[in-house]
């Protein structure tokens, strides 16, 4: 359901992608900046580059482009007021997306608030067509309460988490329809020739899941033998446990006898206080 | 008591309890459970659902109440615009509850439970000339607000000091400017002010709790000197810092204090026996002013519902467990002398 989410007109005006180093957003920045392509023709795009993006910058997918490069913005020195009264400058002529890698950059640079701020304007703004950003989610504490504050503040949010018992990584989005329903789904995608698949995720059924599980094979696990060969299993049934009854045919030869030899200068006690010793 | 006699302000009345002065909340049930209504100088504090949305349609119903009472109004926001979201968008008032709850069950006839067939199936509602019904389908007249006394607050100017302060400012300004809202003057031409205050607490307010405590006790003391009233929504749900302010502190400062928490998004959403609710809904606090006790709200657990053309709040009925669930049956336990397997004891 998520590719319809993303194709809805208007489309949802906030989306927030919050990746990780295991799996990447990237892809979905380009599916969402395609989409406008398809569907809405050539939109003006706002860029506002935190990090260099290789794969979005050689893809040619950024056509009728503003860039804002906060790269080249540290080296200049300018404060984060005069940067966003520029931004917000930019916007205010035709109606664009605006595209923000990283917003985790952006965090860094302008402070939590004035970033929310920020999106918070970009979003009310008549011109803007969609805000569309990646938020790495390593780069914060699940403490300092940013996946709050931009989860509030975002129209689709996704969440992408690597695969797990299945070949395709997992994405959970919660959507805010206009109307005021919210959908929260869980689905694994992929990216065949750039377009975005989605499918439900199957629950596996416990009773397969234990007869297709590999048997373990107690052998392997251990460092020491633990099994036992065919001469070992004729010893063992050969072998008659001391507290199992024993046959009283068999006759007793000899016995028990100590023979006690004394030391060169043994401690010989004569005395027999509990006259038990047979002295 | 001659003072009182000479006020005459559409949209209050006394409670003859506490001689204490009420306004309707927009929804009568509401009013109803919290005592009558919100007294005339106090804060009605809402704690959001994770979306906000309900807690804006309770404000919509509040701001729509004073609308058509003739109110003053003040609207302040800076998560969306306080004139086109919320003022414009103001529901229409109509003469009857739009969902009459007091049909009993239809056609089916009961043969052995005869004596309910005569009961509602929902809470009964409490018919109230004090508050008016509202249509959320319909947006209100534009001869109604063409024609109101509303202010806007869309942005501060100065974020980075203490956008609150300018907030306070603004109020103070709007309560002082002529004398129609302070409790001094002529009587005879006074009117409530109603104020809605929606999401305080954001990082558009600067993110400093501390302000928002110290803006709402300045705000107490503002009210209790006018005929005025506050609805505040905040968004606990932001920040940890931001709910234990709310808990500790901010219920404390208010005089009625209400909670929302929505199902969407989480596990309750999926449970069956709540289906026909959208959300809890928690009287944190209830007023009690003049009186020892606050008025108990009927019941402990309440919940709401937004339809297509209402918003209500009802007590928490549980479904019949009609044992659709196979695996319930089969674990059921078998009570009683009779038992399913033959034993010594049975008869």
């Amino acid at each position: 359901m998520l590719p319809t989410y993303l194709k809805n007109k208007p489309p949802p005006k906030c989306v927030l992608i919050q990746d990780s180093v295991k799996v990447k957003g990237n892809n979905f920045l380009k599916h969402i900046i395609n989409n406008h392509k398809k569907f809405n023709g050539v939109v003006k795009q706002l860029y506002l580059e935190f990090e260099y993006n290789r794969s979005l910058n050689d893809d040619g997918l950024l056509k009728n482009v503003e860039k804002h490069d906060f790269i080249q913005e540290c080296e200049n020195q300018r404060t984060a007021d005069d940067q966003i009264k520029e931004i917000l400058s930019l916007i205010n002529q035709e109606s664009c997306i605006v595209i923000i890698d990283s917003m985790a950059h952006m965090i860094i640079n302008f402070g939590k608030d004035k970033t929310y701020s920020l999106v918070h304007k970009l979003k009310q703004s008549n011109k803007v067509v969609q805000v569309v950003s990646i938020l790495h989610m390593d780069m914060f504490n699940e403490n300092d309460g940013i996946f709050k504050y931009f989860n509030h503040l975002s129209t689709l949010s996704m969440k992408l988490s690597p695969m797990f018992m299945s070949e395709w990584p997992r994405v959970n989005y919660t959507y805010k329809k206009v109307a005021g329903k919210i959908i929260e789904e869980n689905e694994q995608f992929s990216f065949v020739n750039g377009e975005l698949v989605t499918k439900a995720i199957e629950k596996l059924d416990p009773k397969t899941l234990v007869q297709t599980a590999p048997a373990v094979i107690p052998e392997a696990l251990t460092t020491f033998k633990i099994s036992l060969n065919e001469s070992d299993k004729k010893l063992r049934d050969n072998f008659t446990l001391p507290y199992l009854p024993k046959d009283e045919t068999v006759k007793q030869e000899g016995g028990g006898l100590i023979h006690y030899e004394f030391d060169d200068i043994d401690d010989w006690d004569e005395e027999d206080p509990d006259d038990d010793l047979d002295i | 008591m001659e003072k009182r006699a000479t006020l005459n302000i559409a949209g209050t009345k006394i409670n003859p309890a506490s001689s204490q002065l009420l306004v309707s909340t927009g929804i009568p049930a509401l009013d109803e459970k919290l005592g009558g209504g919100v007294p005339v100088g106090g804060i009605v504090l809402i704690e959001e659902d994770a979306q906000g949305s309900y807690a804006k349609v309770m404000m919509k119903y509040f701001l729509a109440e004073g609308i058509v009472n003739k109110h003053s109004s003040y609207i302040a926001s800076l998560e969306c615009d306080p004139q086109e979201d919320l003022f414009h968008s103001l529901p229409a008032q109509t003469n009857t509850d739009v969902e009459d709850v007091n049909n009993p069950m239809g056609n089916n006839k009961m043969s052995i439970a005869f004596r309910y067939q005569h009961l509602p199936t929902r809470d009964k509602q409490i018919k109230s000339s004090f508050g008016h019904y509202y249509d959320l389908s319909k947006c209100i007249s534009k001869d109604l607000t063409a024609t109101a006394d509303v202010k806007f607050l869309k942005e501060v100017v100065n974020v980075d000091e203490d956008p609150y302060n300018e907030l306070l400012m603004d109020i103070r300004s709007r309560i002082f400017d002529g004398d129609n809202v302070l409790l001094t003057g002529n009587l005879a031409t006074k009117n409530v002010l109603r104020l809605g205050l929606h999401q305080l607490g954001t990082p558009l307010w600067g993110g400093s709790v501390a302000n928002l405590k110290k803006f709402l006790y300045y705000l107490r003391a503002l009210l209790r000197k006018s005929f005025s009233v506050a609805m505040i929504t905040i968004p606990t749900h932001l920040s940890e810092e931001l709910k234990a302010a709310f808990d500790e502190r901010l219920v404390y400062i208010s005089d009625i204090a209400l909670g929302l928490q929505a199902f969407a998004g989480t596990k309750l959403e999926r449970n069956k026996s709540l289906a026909d609710y959208n959300g809890f809904f928690h009287f944190i606090k209830i007023a009690a002013i003049n009186t020892l006790v606050s008025k108990h709200p009927g019941s402990v657990e309440f919940t709401f519902k937004l339809r297509k053309k209402k918003f209500s709040i009802e007590t928490l009925h549980l479904p019949p467990d009609l044992g659709d669930d196979e695996s319930n049956k089969k674990e059921a336990p078998q009570l009683g002398c009779g038992s399913s397997t033959k034993h010594l004891l049975e008869f």
